[in-house]
């Protein structure tokens, strides 16, 4: 209300200043009236007309006074001087080109850096999704001791348990991703499918574009076939038909009913083409042990967080006190929607690169502090003239802050160029089938918010490159100064002092910023690194094919099918081998599941062994080239009916088997009492990594997909040649076996794991350009302040030299102040540049926190910077003849 | 100012008050002589409002958005401006009076004799 009060108080002033003419002109009328007036009601009392007149011109008083007041009163006066300032300011700019194009541009770079930093969170981090009340939905997850209590999804029998026990929450919804094979109209197609609860739409406020979303009635067994469609799809698919609604659609080779198509910006979960009903059966709600739903709630107006969390813990504490044998050590926890985890990495990346940013502008900050400072010493007797012609202190002040509020604003707007460029670079560097799983991604640009983000920090940085300058200048020696001939070092002193102290911290600020852009760097290549190690994903093509269950109920028909399409791939002339695999090497996505050992009892519930498994062809080793270390690989004689195998990492052979021989011992996957079969070891694998954040290497268990079918399958073809060219007999040995069978995710080994460190890739390129930038301007910064202090010593430096000195000794003079500068900003920056390390150390994985390389690089680099930025104004400073300098006034 | 007129000075602040009160009273709108005029006319002459004064609080008024001003015709046909009250003046207004009374009851409480 307040605010309000002074934003409208604001706004009737800056409209009556737009017409202060008029203003003026109001205010000489209404006077002329209210003499009018005066003058009758003194001719009534039985004046003369004349002297009725002057009476009322005698009782009204001053009228240029009055004038004065109320123009005042509408501080018409602040606003004008303010103006005038701005006017002058322009002015001053202009007449100094140089400075002015290079303060811009050194402000431009760093607002850009952080107006497009700023845009990647804000649309990654703070608003990924376009939901209304966006932080008031959640996900709820299950923690498993089985899954190292990462958060899971939920299983069906205890979400039913949760939505009828819960008080939190005012909607819950269930959803699992569910990818179907579209035929029909034109080629087979692999589309995104997410099998949602009815309430998933309301609780997102998801209204169709066309038709309807999901009935509750939908969701029952036998009502279910109907999908929603997603607007990508429509369009892309079925060509934006505006009839679809109503048109049957095959998925999966079971036909659906398209009862609605959503808006263009309702795309969640991506990468989502269309959604159908969740639709379990009653024993499949049952269900208490697989984890198979992901769960979103919206709480409850008034309910806070905490206190959600704390319901579900409490719910779920009790639900594995009921059911210990698939509950035990089972809890749960609620995220916001926008914290999904597995995303903390975007957040700390993000925040680093935030810092980074804020260090470069910083820096720029510095920059042009020291060049005005340097300007303020040769505008020192313009400051003295206009102080001695009255002007105070505060009105100095005014001017000169006017000066920076203009050039920041300046460098502002040319940031907003910058950061549309830096943007578009981001934009740039993403594979697009990596984006399409990155929530915000379209929502990247500069928009209103960023820019108020951008006037702000430019507002600041005029605070901050402008206040020192301002108060060092605007109090200047009068006497000093205006002395003609007066020594334009004499009153200096303090700013020379004030810049020295500057590049101190310029110099320390760059160095905390290489440092931690160069550690970085380094912990994402170690990274890269490990995610390629084991294997070799050189030559080898990959793509994905899932068998859908309408054709390929049976077991047998999956296991066929991978069988001979290896046969026919292997056989292709310049292939090497072919196999198959549920997941591969450095793809950053796995399952991990319970196991079992013979003979070994099973553990207490809440400590089970826990491995990574998948299930691979044969010669899938020698294909994926992961060695193998004992035993042998799954051969073609490894199919059902034939003894069961398995294979193992040498990690679980060392954690499981320590001092025994693996070989030959059986082992089973899942929980311990169904009756399934066991598999013999029969070989052991190097180790391939896991997960990127990984810190060592887990465990993993193979078995041979002819034995325990899967029917999502990524094939993997080891070319001689480039992988790339097999692809079209690839293409048409699968079609020759099944021509309805959509192929997707085609791309070189290499390049799945390419496209996976696209975002590691991204933070790397713009540290290193962050680096890059501090360190130039940081260097032109030393270099700077060190000419323009020898130029200030010339005629010392001349005296000097007349009397006797050495070139050398006038250099070390020079590069000795220049050294001792950069050490004493480096002796600042290592310990804060350590302590940054050790952070860091603690958050990202692959960051060593003392990297003597690093560390010790950067800082000799700094010194080479100090000792060049030192050496060349001396040399020039030797070279000058010592009768020039003297005579230099 | 007139000398020969007897002077009462205003209390100071009370003078933002009585032209809102003004005002509020005369329902339409005023000019600023006719304001003056009113306030003088109603305290038997007692509080005038000086012109120096008078058309900077005005001025005042209409900043802080308690009054508004328009053009129109006199009543001799002269074009003069005149200031209406606006309901946060109405509101400033009835504060100021509360206020007011309270100091003056104050005041009195202090100065008369028990």
């Amino acid at each position: 209300m307040k605010m309000m009060d002074k934003l409208s108080q604001l706004w009737r002033r800056l409209l009556f200043y737009a017409r202060r003419d008029q203003f003026d002109r109001e205010l000489e009328e209404e006077m002329r009236f209210h003499l009018e007036m005066k003058a009758r009601e003194n001719a009534e009392a039985g004046m003369e007309p004349l002297e009725a007149r002057y009476a009322a011109v005698r009782q009204f008083g001053n009228q240029s006074l009055l004038r004065e007041v109320s123009r005042d009163m509408w501080g018409f006066r602040s606003l004008e001087t303010f103006f005038q300032d701005l006017r002058y300011g322009v002015r001053m700019l202009m007449k100094n080109p140089g400075f002015t194009l290079i303060a811009v541009i050194t402000l431009a770079l760093g607002i850009g850096a952080n107006t497009a930093i700023f845009s990647l969170t804000s649309a990654l981090v703070l608003r990924p999704f376009d939901f209304h009340d966006l932080d008031r939905l959640v996900w709820i997850y299950e923690t498993a001791p089985q899954q190292g209590d990462f958060p899971s999804g939920m299983s069906p029998a205890d979400f039913a348990d949760l939505s009828r026990q819960q008080k939190v929450f005012a909607n819950l919804a269930a959803f699992r991703g569910s990818n179907s094979n579209l035929t029909g109209v034109g080629e087979p197609e692999r589309v995104r499918n997410f099998e949602v609860t009815a309430e998933f739409f309301r609780m997102l406020g998801g209204e169709a574009a066309l038709g309807r979303t999901f009935l509750p009635e939908e969701e029952q067994a036998g009502r279910g076939q109907v999908a929603v469609l997603g607007y990508g799809l429509w369009q892309r698919r079925f060509g934006a038909d505006p009839k679809i609604v109503g048109a049957t659609i095959s998925l999966d080779e079971k036909a659906y009913t398209v009862i609605g198509v959503m808006p263009e910006r309702f795309d969640f979960p991506k990468p989502v083409e269309l959604w159908t009903p969740l639709t379990l059966s009653d024993e499949a709600w049952n269900e208490r042990r697989e984890q198979s739903l992901q769960v979103m709630a919206r709480l409850k107006a008034g309910v806070e967080l905490g206190q959600a969390n704390a319901e579900v813990e409490t719910l779920a504490a009790r639900l594995a006190e009921q059911y210990p044998q698939t509950n035990a050590g089972r809890g749960a926890t609620v995220r916001l929607l926008r914290r999904k985890p597995g995303n903390e990495y975007s957040e700390v990346f993000l925040s680093l690169l935030m810092a980074a940013a804020g260090f470069v502008l910083l820096i720029a900050c510095v920059n042009i502090a020291n060049m005005q400072l340097a300007r303020a010493t040769s505008r020192s007797r313009e400051m003295a003239v206009r102080a001695a012609i009255g002007a105070g202190r505060l009105a100095l002040m005014r001017q000169l802050l006017a000066e920076s509020l203009l050039l920041s604003l300046l460098g502002g707007v040319c940031g907003l160029l910058v950061s549309y460029w830096l943007l578009d670079f981001i934009r740039g560097s993403f594979p697009l089938d990596q984006v399409q799983y990155i929530p915000g991604w379209e929502s990247i640009r500069v928009n209103e918010r960023a820019m108020i983000f951008t006037l702000v920090i430019s507002l600041a940085s005029s605070v901050v490159f402008g206040l020192v300058p301002a108060l060092q200048s605007s109090n200047p020696n009068l006497n000093e100064a205006l002395k003609e001939g007066g020594r334009s070092d004499g009153g200096a002193a303090g700013g020379q002092r004030m810049r020295k102290a500057l590049i101190v911290a310029e110099v320390a600020l760059a160095l905390v910023l290489m440092v931690g852009a160069g550690l970085m760097v380094k912990g994402f290549a170690r990274m890269i690194e490990k995610q390629q190690q084991g294997f070799d994903p050189r030559h080898a093509l990959t793509l994905r094919a899932t068998l859908p269950p309408s054709r390929y109920a049976d077991e047998r028909q999956i296991a066929a099918f991978h069988r001979q399409a290896q046969e026919r791939l292997s056989a292709l002339p310049g292939v090497e081998s072919a196999s198959s695999t549920s997941f591969l090497p450095g793809s950053d996505a796995w399952i991990s599941t319970e196991f079992q050992i013979e003979g070994r009892p099973a553990p207490p519930p809440g400590q089970e062994r826990v491995s990574s498994y998948q299930q691979v062809g044969a010669d899938y080793f020698r294909t994926v080239r992961i060695p193998v270390i004992k035993g042998r690989e799954f051969s073609a004689d490894d199919v059902e009916g034939a003894p069961l195998v398995a294979m193992i990492s040498e990690t679980l052979a060392r954690r499981y088997f320590p001092n025994e021989d693996p070989l030959g011992r059986r082992v089973k996957v899942g929980a311990p009492e169904p009756a399934t079969p066991w598999y013999t070891i029969v070989g052991v694998a190097g180790d391939v990594p896991r997960f990127m954040i990984d810190r060592e290497m887990q465990p993993m268990l193979y078995l041979p997909n002819q034995q325990l079918s899967d029917r999502n399958a990524y094939f993997v073809v080891r070319a001689s040649g480039a992988p790339m060219a097999a692809l079209p007999a690839v293409r048409a040995q699968i079609a020759a076996l099944d021509d309805r069978l959509p192929l997707y995710e085609i791309k070189s080994h290499e390049q799945v794991i390419a496209d996976r460190m696209a975002g590691l890739r991204l933070v790397a390129a713009l540290m290193v350009m962050f680096g890059a930038l501090a360190l130039v301007l940081a260097s032109v910064g030393v270099y700077g302040v060190m000419a323009y202090a020898v130029s200030q010593r010339t005629r010392e430096i001349g005296v000097r030299v007349a009397l006797g000195a050495r070139p050398q000794d006038v250099l070390r003079l020079v590069v000795g102040q220049s050294l001792k500068l950069a050490a004493l900003g480096l002796a600042i920056g290592l310990p804060v540049a350590l302590a940054l390390g050790r952070v860091m150390a603690g958050a990202l994985y692959g960051v060593v926190a003392l990297d003597p390389l690093t560390f010790v690089g950067f800082t000799m680099l700094l010194t080479g910077v100090a000792l060049l930025a030192g050496y060349l104004p001396a040399r020039r400073a030797m070279r000058v003849d010592p009768m020039v300098a003297l005579r230099f006034e | 100012m007139g000398s020969d007129a007897k002077k009462t000075e205003l209390v100071p602040g009370t003078l933002e008050m009585l032209i809102l009160k003004t005002l509020e009273r005369n329902a339409g709108p005023m000019h600023g002589y006719g304001i003056a005029h009113y306030i003088k006319r109603i305290s038997n002459d007692v509080l005038r409002v000086e012109e120096g004064s008078l058309y900077p609080a005005l001025q005042r008024l209409a900043l802080k958005g308690w009054v508004k001003s328009e053009w129109g015709p006199s009543e001799n046909n002269r074009r003069a401006r005149y200031y209406k009250l606006t309901p946060a003046g109405r509101k400033q207004l009835k504060q100021e009076v509360a206020d007011f009374e309270r100091v003056l009851e104050a005041i009195l409480r202090v100065v008369q004799p028990t």
